[in-house]
Order: structure tokens, then sequence, then C-alpha cells
């Protein structure tokens, strides 16, 4: 029988007893090859005494996520350059917005100050500040008389 | 006013005179009773402030501050005790002193009349807690964490001493009593401006400013939990209340000056939130999740409307019992996983139930959960803001969002999914873990009921 050629695909790469290059593979390739899984076969048996030990309490401490967390923690400086790309990335979010915002605030304040004044400073339309409170509180005041005369006339006994 | 301030220093006596058995139970016993003493002094008058003395001095504002320092003593001292465990007594009972003598000073701050005297004690506190910081922290980085406090606040401070005597030569008094009467408007001259800066810097640096704020993540992850705790908590809202006593000596300048540091706190704002979302390290997370719920106090002070006012004062007592308490839960993780990465400690929920049932609450009350006085807080601001221009709603919106974000994204990495394996057999929770999250947690569910106590002078 003769199975179709396996053409590798993107999830679904060659492996490696299918590929003819591994066949044809240099002994010192070998070599690094042996020694690559004996670090792999040393670090796993370590990791699995560990991780099966009845008397272990707590994690296990994983050297590459110890360094990954001290590289995003406290070692950001020494490995930060000014490039470019971070210089631009530090104007457009640091340093531009706030100047941005400083604009778009400025101009809304101004408006509404102005505004404001305008109103509170100019005698033509001054009067809106006691006119219509003027009125507002008369119409009140006579309304709750009216109610407090009509619900007490109704206990007032006739003579 | 004596009658907190002697039993709080003659807690130093009796730690160091007590049985070794007895050092946590008699410190943490007598901490409580005085916390119940200081309560009395959320009864305000009205209109005025109470006033004890001439150097003493209590008002709507620095009462519940006051209430939440001499509360947060015995939760330290509960906090403390598991990693203090190993230390010789000697030590433990330096521990416990250097958190008495910080309580002390914070007392008499937020109680002072004289500006000198509020700014001398403002320095003081800094010794206990660079001490704290750098003799008790947990990785050789606390060295650095320690000097960049200490001088951070330092450069900030110093410009301030010479505000308030230049204050004292024009004005005459310092007695923030009298100065509230006889503070005359300014004119914005360049000298005036130098002024303004002087004053307000210190406190920006402490709140901590969104361009100032490099000292907090280093100081609060590398502190011991109490470190933290009063740092979070306590230690922020001096500059809060700070900026907020000084801003009277200041008009008219303030709507001039205030643009630049609005700019600073609403960009900063959204920005930390955005860095908590990419954090590893769960205290760095919460250290940042401090600095933008500063901002928002921040933006209230500087508009100066009676609503953020009593915005800027909710916020800051919840914001004082939420992160000491997610402090707290951060620490019962610490100890049992002995790393603050968050990815290590994931799935806890299955495991420690009752803490999470914490984590939850104190998760909710961080992203400002109604009816929670973090909401009562951060609403009130929001609402002064927009009324201040109506386009700081973009930015207040995006900052609750990214809040709302960053804090389920803590809960769920820490308390979802599958555990990690090594998890398994960590201690369950203590009682003293579960008593402590009690106790921050009660405050903050009773001031719900009654926000006006931490509505400030101005209700």
């Amino acid at each position: 029988m003769s199975f179709p050629k396996y053409q590798p695909s993107r999830l679904a790469t060659l492996p490696s007893t299918l590929d003819p290059a591994e066949y044809d593979v240099s002994p010192e390739a070998r070599k690094a090859q042996a020694e690559r899984l004996a670090i792999r076969s040393r670090l796993k048996r370590e990791y699995l005494l560990q991780y099966n030990d009845p008397s272990r309490r707590g994690l296990i401490e994983d050297p590459a996520l110890i360094r990954w967390t001290y590289a995003r923690s406290a070692n950001i400086y020494p490995n930060f350059r000014p490039t470019p790309k971070t210089s631009l990335l530090g104007a457009l979010f640091g340093i531009g917005p706030l100047f941005f915002w400083y604009y778009v605030f400025k101009t809304d304040r101004n408006r509404k100050i102005f505004k404001l004044e305008r109103i509170t400073t100019s005698t033509q339309y001054r009067r809106i500040f006691y006119v219509i409170p003027g009125i507002t509180s008369w119409v009140c005041l006579h309304a709750s008389c009216e109610w407090k005369l009509s619900t007490q006339q109704s206990s007032l006994p006739y003579y | 006013m004596l009658k907190i301030i002697i039993p709080t220093a003659m807690l130093m006596p009796m730690t160091w005179l007590s049985k070794p058995n007895m050092i946590w139970i008699n410190s943490t016993i007598y901490s409580l009773l005085i916390s119940l003493i200081s309560l009395s002094y959320l009864n305000q008058l009205g209109d005025n402030s109470l006033n004890f003395s001439l150097l003493f001095f209590s008002d709507p504002l620095s009462a519940p501050l006051l209430v939440l320092t001499t509360w947060l003593l015995p939760l330290m001292l509960m906090a403390s005790q598991s990693h203090l465990s190993k230390e010789t007594l000697t030590r433990k009972k330096l521990y416990i002193t250097m958190l008495t003598t910080l309580q002390l000073l914070l007392i008499m701050t937020f109680t002072a009349t004289e500006l000198i005297m509020f700014y001398i004690l403002f320095e003081a506190t800094l010794i206990p807690t660079l001490i704290i910081i750098t003799r008790w922290g947990n990785q050789t980085e606390r060295l650095n964490a320690g000097l960049y406090f200490l001088f951070y606040t330092l450069m900030g401070s110093l410009p301030l001493l010479v505000a308030l005597l230049y204050i004292q030569n024009t004005t005459g008094t310092l007695n923030f009593l009298i100065i509230q009467y006889w503070a005359k408007p300014i004119s914005t001259t360049w000298s005036n401006i130098f002024l303004w800066l002087a004053c307000m810097m210190a406190f920006m640096v402490k709140m901590p400013l969104y361009g100032l704020h490099l000292w907090l993540p280093k100081a609060h992850v590398e502190a011991p939990i109490a470190g933290s705790m009063v740092l979070a908590a306590v230690l922020l809202k001096l500059g809060g209340y700070g900026m907020m006593r000084i801003t009277i000596l200041l008009n008219p300048t303030t709507n001039q000056m205030a643009y630049p540091f609005m700019m600073l706190s609403l960009w900063g704002m959204v920005m930390t939130s955005s860095v908590c979302l990419r954090q590893t390290d769960l205290k760095s997370l919460i250290a940042y999740s401090s600095v933008s719920h500063m901002a928002l106090v921040i933006v209230a002070v500087l508009i100066q409307t009676p609503w953020s006012y009593m915005g800027a004062t909710a916020l800051m007592i919840a914001h004082g019992l939420t992160s000491s308490m997610l402090f707290c839960l951060a620490n019962s993780n610490y100890e049992r996983v002995h790393s603050r990465t968050m990815i290590l400690a994931r799935g806890l929920q299955t495991i420690l139930p009752l803490m999470a049932a914490w984590w939850l609450l104190a998760s909710l009350a961080n992203l400002a959960l109604p009816p929670t006085i973090n909401l009562i807080g951060e609403l009130f601001v929001v609402m002064a803001s927009f009324s201040w221009s109506n386009m700081t709603i973009i930015l207040m919106g995006t900052n609750i969002i990214i809040t709302a974000l960053y804090t389920l994204y803590m809960l769920i990495t820490t308390q979802r999914g599958k555990h990690t394996h090594h998890i398994k057999n960590i201690n369950p929770s203590f009682t003293r873990e579960n008593a402590l999250m009690t106790l921050h947690l009660l405050p903050l569910l009773l001031l719900s009921l009654n926000p006006k106590t931490v509505l400030g002078p101005i209700y």
C-alpha cells in the first residue's frame, strides 16, 4: 500500500521521524542532542522528585519564574534604553495627553466662565436673578397660603 | 485629647514590661480600647470644631481620620503576629514600639491646631515608617524603597516649612482656627505662585500625584504588612488632609495654579489604573490602585466645591479601610505561598472559601459598588468635576471602568479557576485573619448605613 506523502500544515508540523534530514545528522549534532536531552531529563527528574515528595510544603521554586518576575518588577530601568519607539510612546501617552487635556479643559472652562460672568455682571440679564426667583417665591407663598386656608376652613365649626 | 495621647504613649512601656506570651494580647486589647475612646470624637458640633486645648482640635474632617488611625493600630498588630513569630522578643517589642510611636505622631498630626506643629509631626511620621520598611521588609529592594520614600517626601516638604514661616510672618499666626477667618485673598503674582507651589508640593508628593508617585509602589511592596497598612490607609490621607487645610490660605491663586495638577491627576488616574492591569505582583497592583484613588482626591481638593470636599473625605476613609483590607488579604496569601506573584496562587476559592468571601467583599468595595462609601466618595467627586468641566466625565468614566477591570482581574486570578498544584497543603485561615478582615469590613459596611459621619465639615 502506498500512502500519500505527508504534508505538514501550520498546526501539524512534520514529526522528526518523517524528516529525512534527521537521518543524515552528524555525530557532533547527535552528541549535542543527547546533551540537551540529558539536561531536560535531569530537570524533569528534579521537578518530579519535588512534586511527588510527600513532605514538601509549599511551592517548587522555578528559577525561570523568579527571573521573569524580577525582570518585570524590579529590574526595569537597566533594561530600558531610549529608542525612537519608546520615546514616541512616552511622548504620546505620557506627555502629549497632559497638554491635550489642558487645552480641552481650558477651552471648556473659559467658555463656562465667560458665560457665567456675562450673566452675573451684565445689567440686562441680571434681572433673571431677582425677577424669576421673586415671581416663583410669590407664587409659592400664595399657593401655600391658599392651601392652608382651604384645609383649615374644613375644620372650622360652622357658626 | 490627652485621654487618647497618654494611653497611646503608655502602650510603649506596657509592651516592654509585658510577659513574653502577653505582648500581643496586651497591645491589641489596649489599642482597641483606645480606638473606642476616639469614637467619641465623632460626635461633632454642626458648625464648629471641638477645641480641646490650644494645641489640639478636632473637626468633622479630622475626626473620622483620627478614628481610622486609632482603629488601625489593633488591626496592624493582629496582622503582624505571624511574620514576627520567628523574631526575638526584643525585636518584637521594638516593632510594636515603632507602630505605637507612629500611631502617636499620627494622632497628634490629625488634631494639630498650629500648622508648624502639624508640619513637624508630618515629618516625624516618616521616621518610624522608614525604620519599619527598611528593617522588617522582606526583599533587598527594601533599602531602595526606604530611600525613595524618605527623600521624595523630604524634597517635597522642605519648601512647605519655608512657606509656613513666611505665612507666620505676614499673617501673624498659624493657628488653624484663627487663620480660617483671617485668610486674605492673594493675587496671582510670581511670588505667590511659588508660595502656592511650596505649600502644595509636600502634600502632592504624599498623596501621591501621578508624576511624583514613584516612591509609592516601592514602599508599599517592600514594607511588611503593618507598614503597608499604615502607609496605604493613613499616611496617604495625611496628604489629602493637609491639602484640604492649606488651600484655605491660597485662594484665588488656586483657580489658575490648579490646572497642571488637575491634568496630572486626571490623566494619571487612567494611566495608573491601566498599569494595574499588567502587574504581576499582587501588592504592586494594590499600590497602583491606591495612586489611582488618591488622584481622585487630588482632583476633588483642587476643584474646591462643597460636594467635592464631601466626596474627598468619604473617599479617603473608604479607601483607607478598603486598601488596608486588600493588603491584609495579599499578606495572607504571601504568608502561605511566600511569593507575591499573582499567578502562583490561583484558585484559592476552592481551598479557602471564607477568605474568598473576604476577597469578594474587599474587591467589591474597591470597585466602588453601591451603597458603600467608596461609591459615595467617587460619585460626589465625579459629579463635582463634571460641573467643573463637562469633559472630565470621559476620563472619570474610563477610570471607573478600568478600576472595575483590574479589581475583577485580581479577584479572578487569585480566587477562581483551577488551583495551582502547590497550594493543596497551605494552612487554613486562622481565626486571627478572619477577625482582621471582619474588623476591616464592619466599619466599611456600617458607614454605608450612616455616611454623614465621613462626609466632612461641609455636610
